[in-house]
């Protein structure tokens, strides 16, 4: 068999012959499946445009994608136990477990013309200068070596690999691939199923960037040699046995058969190079080879087939039996394509094949997955051809044509972007600790950056919704033992009084607990005038001594409030609450009225803490990393009981929510350089009304400038958040919906999410999420549904918040 | 609202079929012109056969209409409706007989005989630079352009008359070890200026 690559210059491929040259490129697949029709349609309409565009041979590659580097040990901070250094060994194991988080797509466009009939190649040559002509001419009877290529003329392949690729990005985000990425492309197809091969550099950034402008001269004064000294491939009947880098990788291709004859989009049965490979627990390559016949091609085709089938059509109906079904079919058919050919788009077809290559380690093992493919690609037949494995092998490799002959079918351009080869399930950070992993059948990880939002000047605030014992307890105690791990400050904030986060033997020596009860030790540990920021402070104030007031106050009463936290701030250095009631006991009037009804709340209760006391010192919290504060006893209505319907008590207790968040905030705006996590159960009760937001907002640009990061957990997706939901934009981060137990709930899920809440399927598939599984919506608003895994079965155990059965 | 996708195989998947010669109208649905060419292909096999010794001694006592006729016919029809891996039986009965055939090749002086296999060594394959790489390679890079280099390197500038000649690179670029990470620059060049990286 002849060499099918001579060699390769950047990210230019040379076939056998050097005047058979591709430009390589790699495309980013992106996030598709949580998209809606229109956005799916966008997808496959750019893809479209891309074919089209690029008016020459090409080949696409779906392949299993390369390991990512990033081992969250990496991310571990300080000194630490031998229980989080075994969670971290269970984090890599797992990683190792799972593969590849998305797969890698490259497009090879053919720098030379497309196929061309006589005539229209007669009318480009008609359309030519004389100069173009003259040069044709003289290359066509050079008598040089064609083996060999001056530098000027790798310097005009460039240029044309440049112009394939203005044509190709203007449509996908397309970037030129790296000679590393196509020495890891080209050694990998003889690993398949036994591992990747070593790069070096491979996720390493580029060194050296030349212009290229078709003036400039590159002339590379060094070359690698790519040798395979133990790399013999046994070409077996319906196998590949291949001696590779890590091990014997056994291999058998296959090639799609018939596609259906119609098929809905979006749909499983179109997208033939997203669908059936991500519902495969293991990885499969794909590349799909195809031949661009231009319109002016295309149409004498079309043109032709109809008169094949008209004259098929007469010669049947001269008989006695008529013509057939599918004699009239196939004419009306014809009829359809020249139609479409002759669309004001003028499109193209593109004559292509599409293989699929499946290795594994064993032949049992090998035949095991070959029925699997067969299985996930349902109705349309794989063929696995007797002699032809070695060709179909070869055409795997970047820059090569259609090989084997038999398969190849005639696609429009609908048909190929249709197949989606861009599609991924790509959600979650590129570096940080494993979150878990997508509910497809390839179960890709999926891994969380505490800091993504800082680091990528995004919202930091983490929302998770969910039912109650839906895992959004469980997701947020993982989430702080990680960030713990990382060496960031964490406040805990503990309504319900189930979290177990702060128990953990490596945890528990870095914790001050903080019980927030009606202690009269603990009196003014809340204070508003101590706890607010400056700029909020008097505003806190106001608003904490107006709710205890009785609800059928006079106005008068919030105006004795006003003016004596105006008059405390503007005398004391250190101004507090009690001070407030002193200077209205001391107004006479009204205030002294006031301050009788604010006395009552001073001295009792948990508003007491909102009343700081000179002969009281309350206990010092924040010198430990982790801040632990349990809250009992919290008045609070009924979620989704509006505000205005709110009971004194209940309004306390709002009051006490938003102080807590302040207090948080003082804590944590200690130290800018460190990450914090603020985490708060009842997030509803901050996100459900301006004066919570505002604190969130505040939160939310200490997030950005100083590492905070709030985790807010909610039990309910109210109509105010709904209704809310385009001011929540520049709060939220990243959102994880968990199950929903009604379909009310998870509509308003749905459209907090962005996605349609009239979509059924989409509803249901939230009312049949169970513990631990959620739609997570990422800091770039990518959306997949995930598994959150915790890798250690103790700390699934410690943080589960459902009763044990005895 | 999904969108339909059509495919068109039926269209291009058409055989060519004979329906009638000169007047004599032939089955409804047509000879394929594939299943002709197989029978005479089988006749073809057949009439070398019987002349061969041996295979002729067998093939004489067979009456000339099942030898030259209905045989060919038969294996012609049957030829012409099988599908071998989804292919037509002379496209990959051309592909096992290349692949029967070569694996012959002996290794070591030895015939693979268990399995039947053809050995392929993968090629050499040169892999030439064009800056992508982590590190600094050598190239020669002639203006006017530029060059953005995004590594710690040390660079020097070529002067007197074997640079105004042209004989030494006007500016040379050299890897520099030990610095961390190096802040992106930029060398732009005059048409004819040249720079060296090594």
């Amino acid at each position: 068999m002849r060499a099918p690559l001579s060699f390769t210059y950047g990210n230019c491929v040379f076939g056998a012959r050097a005047s058979d040259a591709w430009a390589v490129f790699a495309v980013e697949p992106s996030s598709y499946q949580w998209l809606g029709d229109d956005g799916k349609r966008a997808r496959m309409l750019a893809l479209l445009g891309a074919l089209e565009a690029i008016e020459a041979d090409v080949q696409i590659l779906r392949v299993a994608g390369r390991s990512r580097p990033a081992s969250p040990g990496g991310l571990l901070a300080g000194e630490h136990t031998s229980a989080s250094r075994a969670y971290m060994h269970a984090h890599d194991r797992r990683l190792a477990e799972l593969g590849p988080a998305r797969p890698e797509v490259f497009v090879a466009v053919s720098l030379n013309e497309p196929e061309r009939d006589v005539a229209t190649y007669l009318s480009q040559l008609a359309e030519r200068g004389p100069s173009e002509l003259w040069q044709t001419l003289r290359e066509a009877f050079a008598t040089r070596d064609h083996r060999i290529l001056p530098a000027s003329e790798l310097e005009r392949v460039r240029v044309r690999a440049d112009r394939a690729h203005a044509r190709l990005a203007e449509f996908v985000p397309a970037r030129e691939a790296r000679s590393v990425e196509l020495q890891w492309l080209v050694r990998r197809t003889f690993c398949r199923g036994v591992g990747e091969p070593d790069v070096d550099g491979l996720h390493e950034p580029r060194a050296l960037v030349f212009e290229r402008n078709g003036e400039a001269v590159l002339s590379p004064l060094e070359t690698d040699v790519m040798r395979w000294c133990d790399c013999v491939v046994e070409h077996r009947a319906r196998c590949l046995r291949i001696e590779a880098e890590g091990g014997t990788s056994w291999q058998a291709q296959l090639v799609l058969g018939a596609l259906p004859a119609r098929t809905r989009f979006p749909g499983a049965r179109a997208e033939l190079m997203f669908a059936p490979p991500e519902s495969l627990p293991f990885a499969i390559d794909l590349s799909l080879n195809a031949r661009f016949l231009p319109n002016e091609l295309a149409l004498r085709i079309a043109r032709k087939r109809v008169q094949d089938a008209d004259q098929i059509f007469r010669a049947e109906a001269d008989g006695e039996q008529g013509a057939s079904d599918l004699g009239y079919e196939r004419t009306q058919e014809a009829r359809d394509l020249l139609a479409h050919l002759q669309a004001s788009s003028r499109p193209p077809l593109l004559r292509a094949t599409l293989a699929i290559a499946v290795g594994a380690a064993d032949e049992r093992e090998l035949e095991r997955r070959v029925e699997a493919c067969r299985r996930a690609y349902g109705e349309i037949r794989l063929h696995r051809p007797l002699g032809g494995q070695l060709e179909l092998f070869v055409q795997h490799l970047p820059g090569q044509r259609t090989r084997i002959a038999g398969y190849d079918d005639t696609l429009t351009t609908e048909q190929v972007a249709a197949m989606m080869p861009t599609a991924a399930h790509a959600v979650g950070s590129e570096r940080g600790f494993y979150l878990g992993h997508t509910l497809t059948g390839s179960r890709r990880p999926v891994r969380f950056n505490l800091r993504e939002g800082s680091d990528s000047d995004r919202n930091a605030t983490i929302l998770s919704v969910g039912a109650l014992g839906s895992g959004k307890t469980t997701l947020a105690q993982k989430l702080k033992y990680e960030g713990f791990l990382a060496g960031a400050r964490v406040v805990d904030c503990d309504p319900k009084g189930d979290h177990r986060f702060h128990l953990l033997a490596d945890v528990a020596p870095h914790v001050d607990s903080l019980t927030l009860r009606p202690d009269p030790s603990l009196r003014g540990m809340l204070d508003p005038l101590r706890v607010a920021p400056a700029h909020l402070r008097q505003d806190a104030a106001v608003s904490f001594l107006r709710d205890l007031l009785p609800g059928r106050a006079d106005p008068a009463w919030e105006t004795a409030v006003v003016a004596a936290v105006d008059r405390v701030i503007a005398r004391s250095a250190d101004p507090t609450c009690l001070q407030v009631v002193s200077a209205l006991r001391d107004g006479g009037g009204v205030d002294e009225q006031v301050a009788r009804a604010l006395e009552v709340y001073a001295r009792s209760g948990l508003t007491q803490l909102g009343f700081a006391d000179p002969d009281v010192t309350p206990p010092r919290v924040g010198a430990r990393r982790v801040t632990y504060m349990p809250i009992r006893d919290l008045p609070g209505p009924e979620p989704g009981t509006p505000r205005s319907e709110y009971s004194q008590a209940e309004r306390i207790g709002d009051q006490l929510v938003r102080l807590i968040a302040m207090f948080a905030m003082r804590l944590m705006g200690s130290e800018r350089d460190r990450l914090k996590l603020f985490s708060f159960d009842e997030g509803w009760r901050l996100l459900g009304d301006p004066a919570g937001r505002g604190l969130l907002t505040a939160l939310q640009r200490m997030g950005r400038s100083e590492l905070a990061v709030p985790i807010i957990s909610t039990q309910l997706v109210s109509d105010t958040l709904i209704g809310e939901r385009e001011s929540l934009e520049n709060l939220i981060g990243a959102t994880f919906v968990f199950g929903m137990r009604s379909d009310a709930e998870a509509r308003r899920a749905l459209a907090l999410l962005g996605l349609d809440g009239d979509d059924r399927q989409a509803r249901q598939a939230l009312l049949e999420l169970d513990a631990g599984r959620c739609l997570f919506r990422d800091h770039h608003g990518r959306i997949e549904a995930v598994q959150v895994d915790l890798v250690v079965p103790e700390l699934l155990r410690a943080f589960s918040t459902t009763p044990a059965r005895t | 609202m999904s969108v339909e996708i059509r495919s068109y195989r039926r269209v291009f998947d058409l055989e060519r079929r004979i329906y009638r010669i000169d007047r004599l109208r032939l089955n409804p649905s047509g000879v394929p012109v594939r299943g002709v060419v197989y029978f005479a292909a089988v006749l073809a096999a057949v009439t070398v056969g019987a002349r061969l010794p041996g295979v002729g001694a067998l093939a004489g006592p067979v009456p000339w209409y099942v030898r030259n006729v209905a045989l060919p016919g038969l294996l012609a029809a049957a030829l012409a409706v099988v599908r071998i891996d989804g292919r037509p039986f002379h496209v990959a009965a051309r592909a096992i007989v290349r692949f029967r055939c070569s694996s012959r090749r002996l290794v070591g002086l030895r015939v693979e005989r268990r399995h039947a296999v053809e050995l392929w060594p993968p090629p050499q394959l040169p892999m030439i630079p064009d800056g992508s790489d982590p590190r600094i390679r050598r190239f020669r890079y002639v203006g006017p352009g530029a060059v953005r280099i995004d590594v710690a390197h040390a660079r020097s500038a070529a002067r007197g008359t074997l640079a105004t000649l042209r004989v030494r690179a006007h500016v040379a670029v050299r890897h520099r070890a030990g610095d961390g990470a190096a802040r992106a620059e930029v060398i732009v060049l005059d048409r004819g200026v040249r720079v060296r990286v090594r």
